[in-house]
This record gives C-alpha cells, sequence and structure tokens, in this order.
C-alpha cells in the first residue's frame, strides 16, 4: 500500500467477495488496536460488533454486489479491547488484476453519532408523546361520552323520581302533595289579576260499608275506577288528584261557579250512571270558587265545608260553598 | 385472484421448463437477490421471482401492518401467487426469512409444494437456553433495529417531509429511492420485528414437503447449529454444509449454491424414478 494511502485521514480496507480482510491501513489498525498480521486474511467479522455483523449480512454485502456501491452507511466496528467506535462507511466494489475488491473508507463519528442518537431519542420521545397525547384525547372522547350517558341517565332517573313522588300509586292520579303544590302554583300565578279558579272536593258515599262488604280488593278497585272516571271527566289543564282514603279533588283553573257546578254534576251523574257491578256508588261533592282574599287552604277549607253540607243533605249531591248560608 | 396478486408482488415468470421453482428473497432486499442464481435453472423450469408486499417493486398500498404482522401474512401472498398462476409441486427456493415462509405455506397447503430449498433458514433468533441457541440475544436484534434506523428508518420520515418541501430537488427523492432496496420505515421496521422476533420451532413438525438445508459456514445471522438444529427436526430433510461464508451464499457463492440444488434435485429425481 503506498504510504498516503495508509496514513491517509481516514480508514481504509479491502475486502473479497467472502468478506476477508485482504488489507487494512495504518490509521484503521491505530483506530482499533490491531496489528496488520492479526487482521490480514480474517474475517471482517472480527472488526464488526455483533449487531454490525448482522447488518453487514443483511444490507451492505447486497448492497455492494448489487448495486456495487455503498454510501454513508452507519455501523460500528469493535475494537481489539472490544470498545465499540461508530463509524461512516463508503464503499465501491473495484476490479483488479482480474479480480474484485470491495474498498471500504470510513470515517470515525463519535460526536456525530451521539449528537444523532440524541436526536433520534427527542424524535422518538416526539412521537411517542404524540401518540400518547392522541391516545389521551382518544380516552377523554370516550369519559366524555361516558358523562353524557350518565347523566341523561340521571336525568331520567331524577323524572321517574318525580312522577312517582307527585302519582298516587293505587289510583294512578296526583296525590295530596303535588295537589297542594299545583294550587299554590295556580294561586300565585294570578299575579294580582283574578282569574275565576275553582276546586271540587269530592267523597265517595257510604264507602266503608263497600269494604265491609265486598272486602279492600273491591274497595281499591272502586278507587281505581273512579280516578279513571275523574280522569275521563278532566280537561287538559284540570288536575285530578287522589285526596285522601276516599276522597278525590279536581282544580279546575279558569272555571267560574257556575262552570264548575255544571262539571260537578256532570261527574256526580257520570258516577250514579256508572256501571259499579253489585251495588251502586254514589259521591257528593264539594265545590269552591276562588274570591278576593282567598289562600289555598281557605279555598279548601271553603270546599270542604260545601262537601260537608253535601253529606250532611242526603249524599249523592252538588254543593257550592258560596251557597251555604 | 388474478392479475392484480402479479402486480401486487411485483411477480416475474420466465423459464422454459414447465415445473415451477419459486425463488423468495429475504428480509431486507428485493427479488435482484437471485440475478446469480435463478438464470441458471431458466432451462429447465418455469422460474417465478417475486417481491414481498413492501419490498423491492411490490405493491407498497397493498401492505397492511394487521395482515404482515407476523410471517404468515407472507406466507398467504405466497399462496396466492401459486393460485394465480395455477402452481401444484413447485420447487419452493427461500434464502433466510424467505425459507421460513415458503416453509408455513407449505404446510398451509403442501399440494403447491414438491421440494422445499432453505438458504440460511432460522426458526427462531432468539437463544432459548439452555437447549436452543438461536445466535441473538434481545439485546443484540434490539441493537440490529437500531442500526437500520440510524441508517434510514429513524429518519426515512423527517427525510421525505424534507424532500416534499423540495419538490425543485428530485434527485433528493431519488437518492432515498436507491439507498435501500426497502425504503418505507413503517414496513421495515414492521417486517425486521415480524423476522427476527418470530419463534416457528413449532411449525418444523408440521411441514410434511421434503427440503434440503444449505447451510453457511461462519453465519452470523443463521449459524451452523440453527442448520442442524432444522435438520433434526423437520422431516425428510436433507443438510450440506456450504463453503460458502456470510448468510448471503446466493451472491457471494452462486456456482455452489447452483450446484447444491442442481446435485438435490437430480438426486431426487433419480430417485422418484427408480422407485416408481
Amino acid at each position: 500500500m503506498d504510504e498516503q494511502l495508509d496514513f491517509a485521514p481516514c480508514g481504509y480496507v479491502s475486502l473479497n467477495d467472502e468478506s476477508t480482510i485482504l488489507d487494512i491501513n495504518k490509521t484503521l489498525l491505530g483506530l482499533l488496536d490491531y496489528k496488520l498480521q492479526e487482521l490480514q486474511g480474517q474475517h471482517i467479522n472480527l472488526i464488526l460488533t455483533h449487531a454490525s455483523q448482522t447488518f453487514y449480512q443483511l444490507y451492505f454485502f447486497p448492497m455492494i454486489r448489487l448495486q456495487e456501491k455503498v454510501d454513508a452507511m452507519y455501523i460500528a466496528l469493535k475494537t481489539k479491547s472490544g470498545q465499540e467506535i461508530p463509524i461512516l462507511l463508503n464503499a465501491s466494489r473495484n476490479k483488479r488484476g482480474g479480480k474484485f475488491f470491495n474498498d471500504c473508507a470510513c470515517f470515525p463519528m463519535k460526536e456525530r453519532y451521539e449528537y444523532e442518537q440524541a436526536l433520534l431519542a427527542a424524535k422518538k420521545e416526539t412521537d411517542q408523546r404524540n401518540q400518547m397525547k392522541k391516545k389521551q384525547i382518544e380516552e377523554l372522547g370516550m369519559l366524555r361520552n361516558e358523562l353524557e350517558c350518565k347523566q341523561n341517565e340521571l336525568l331520567e332517573l331524577n323524572e321517574k323520581l318525580r312522577t312517582l313522588a307527585e302519582t298516587d300509586g293505587l289510583t294512578g292520579l296526583k296525590n295530596r302533595r303535588c295537589l297542594q303544590e299545583s294550587l299554590t302554583l295556580n294561586l300565585n300565578s294570578q299575579a294580582g289579576q283574578l282569574q275565576p279558579i275553582s276546586l271540587l272536593l269530592m267523597d265517595i258515599d257510604y264507602f266503608k260499608e263497600i269494604n265491609d262488604t265486598y272486602g279492600h280488593m273491591t274497595g281499591d278497585r272502586v278507587l281505581q275506577e273512579m280516578g279513571q272516571l275523574l280522569e275521563e271527566e278532566s280537561r287538559k289543564e284540570d288536575i285530578a288528584a287522589r285526596y285522601g282514603g276516599e276522597e278525590f279533588a279536581l282544580i279546575l283553573p279558569n272555571t267560574d261557579k257556575s262552570d264548575a257546578l255544571k262539571i260537578a254534576e256532570r261527574i256526580r251523574l257520570h258516577v250514579e250512571k256508572a256501571n259499579w257491578g253489585k251495588s251502586a256508588i254514589t259521591i257528593s261533592i264539594g265545590a269552591a270558587t276562588l274570591q278576593p282574599g282567598d289562600t289555598e287552604s281557605s279555598l279548601q277549607s271553603k270546599a270542604d265545608n260545601a262537601l260537608y253540607a253535601s253529606k250532611n243533605g242526603g249524599r249523592n249531591q252538588v254543593t257550592h260553598a258560596s251557597d251555604l248560608t | 385472484m388474478n392479475q392484480s396478486t402479479l402486480i401486487r408482488n411485483n411477480v416475474n415468470v420466465t423459464g422454459k421448463g414447465t415445473k415451477a421453482m419459486i425463488f423468495a428473497h429475504g428480509f431486507g432486499c428485493d427479488q435482484n437477490m437471485w440475478r446469480l442464481v435463478a438464470p441458471a435453472f431458466e432451462e429447465n423450469f418455469r422460474v417465478i421471482l417475486f417481491d414481498y408486499v413492501g419490498s423491492g417493486k411490490s405493491d407498497y398500498s397493498a401492505y397492511s401492518s394487521t395482515k404482515y404482522q407476523d410471517l404468515h401474512g407472507y406466507a398467504q401472498d405466497v399462496l396466492d401467487i401459486c393460485d394465480t398462476l395455477d402452481i401444484k409441486e413447485a420447487i419452493f427456493v427461500g434464502h433466510s426469512v424467505g425459507s421460513i415462509i415458503g416453509m408455513l405455506a407449505s404446510i398451509q397447503e403442501p399440494s403447491r409444494f414438491e421440494r422445499l430449498v432453505m438458504l440460511g433458514p432460522s426458526p427462531c433468533f432468539l437463544n432459548d437456553p439452555p437447549l436452543y441457541k438461536g445466535g441473538f440475544e434481545k439485546e443484540d436484534l434490539e441493537g440490529l433495529i437500531g442500526m437500520m434506523e440510524m441508517n434510514y428508518i429513524g429518519w426515512a420520515n423527517y427525510l421525505s417531509q424534507v424532500i416534499m418541501k423540495n419538490p425543485e430537488r428530485p434527485e433528493l427523492f431519488q437518492e432515498l429511492e436507491e439507498s435501500f432496496c426497502s425504503t418505507d420505515p413503517t414496513v421495515a421496521r414492521e417486517f425486521a420485528t415480524a423476522t427476527f422476533f418470530s419463534d416457528h420451532r413449532n411449525d418444523l413438525q408440521n411441514v410434511t414437503v421434503p427440503s434440503l438445508i444449505l447451510q453457511c459456514s461462519d453465519d452470523a445471522i443463521a449459524p451452523i447449529e440453527v442448520g442442524e438444529y432444522m435438520h433434526s427436526v423437520l422431516t425428510e430433510s436433507a443438510y450440506a454444509l456450504m463453503e460458502a461464508t456470510g448468510h448471503c451464499p446466493h451472491l457471494s457463492h452462486p456456482e455452489e449454491t447452483i450446484r447444491l440444488i442442481s446435485e438435490y434435485l437430480k438426486s431426487v429425481a433419480d430417485q422418484d424414478s427408480s422407485n416408481g
């Protein structure tokens, strides 16, 4: 080897197609800490790390044979003491004296290697973070959907509870608490301007006897059917409720005394004419219409008095509070 | 199955014979690897060359990370090619992971194959002490993938962005194209994982097609112990230790490779004719 190449500022090694080291310059020998006779005639694997041996077989060898050159390939050399030296490798396939030589030139890239490692690590980290971010966003989206579902469930549940809380279990009418609230609401919405509003209180005549004669099951059925009948008789804006044991109430918004009496009479007649099976059933009704200065409790108490009067008057009749003396 | 398989896998059919001889390349390159060996069989065989999806001039758009997450996806492609070309009782010559892919295909549809010729095969690269020595520790394989990343996998995505921003410099793209046989970083990484982290030792016992194992001397990728292991487990396998060193005898020692394959095919042909 001529002196210029031997001491050139780059490593030089020449290989045959069996990957045997034919020649190697002093620069590279110095780098690897080997003597010429230790490497000449040896397989290139001797100065390659394990990963590089594999990489050499997978990439370097096919490329130098198929493309006859290799540009800027990164691999790692191994010194005599086992130290790893990252290098950049250029190679070309040349014919000399009828034989092929795979001539390689290489430069250590220690510092550049560190830079590139750091860059790769940063790039990997960024990729990972982006992926994690994507995953987290997906998870957040899923959580949000879940939350929405739960919220809807909760709303439905609340609605169900509300219905349960204001419904009378036996008749399906509103219960007394709800009636009370509706009455308050109706009076408050008057807002100084008096709208006619009437209240009917109804009581099944001799209900105790029905219970005693036919049993509670029949009594309950009568209450249920009475509920149904009231439901049928009430208008959209009316509120029918079970007031107590066999007592029912009907709030009639925008209804004056004469209309309230007409409705009450219609209901009374309906009950009287209805087919109740074994025995006839009638109801007594007390009606009251809101007067200036009335509260919900005074209205109820007036209707109650009227009902009492109907009972005393012989039952199966309608009495309006304003007709009481 | 139709013409699309032939385009997908860049299938090339040559030769004057009728009996099919399929050549399957290994990891990292393409069908060009066979250019010193395949022509020697064109006189007597119908020679079939192809690239795996993601390698060489295959249709990269056909690549799917799910299908090719392990070698069975690649084996399916071999069977697709056999189906398209109506191949039966072929001689299948595979290099390295290519021979394992052929082996998996032969387990699925044995009638497609008459013989398997395996150059430097390894059913499992990882050591599994105390009984199996694949030649690699996990760190070795990670080191290899790290080296691939340093060379191009890690940069290729980045480079392609640079290239897209420099449409006035098409030579950049050309350089990248030529720098390695396979340039798609996703494919390269996933094929490397499918190749080097797979373990097909349990499949060996299911192989019914007779085989020839061509073992290189001094092979850092598929050591002699691995070739001997395959020979001991594969039924009806022949084994030849080559003078060739390294992992690519079809490139480094094409004459010896051609001679050993020819002798094997001749010997089994003689056997067959004397038997019946």
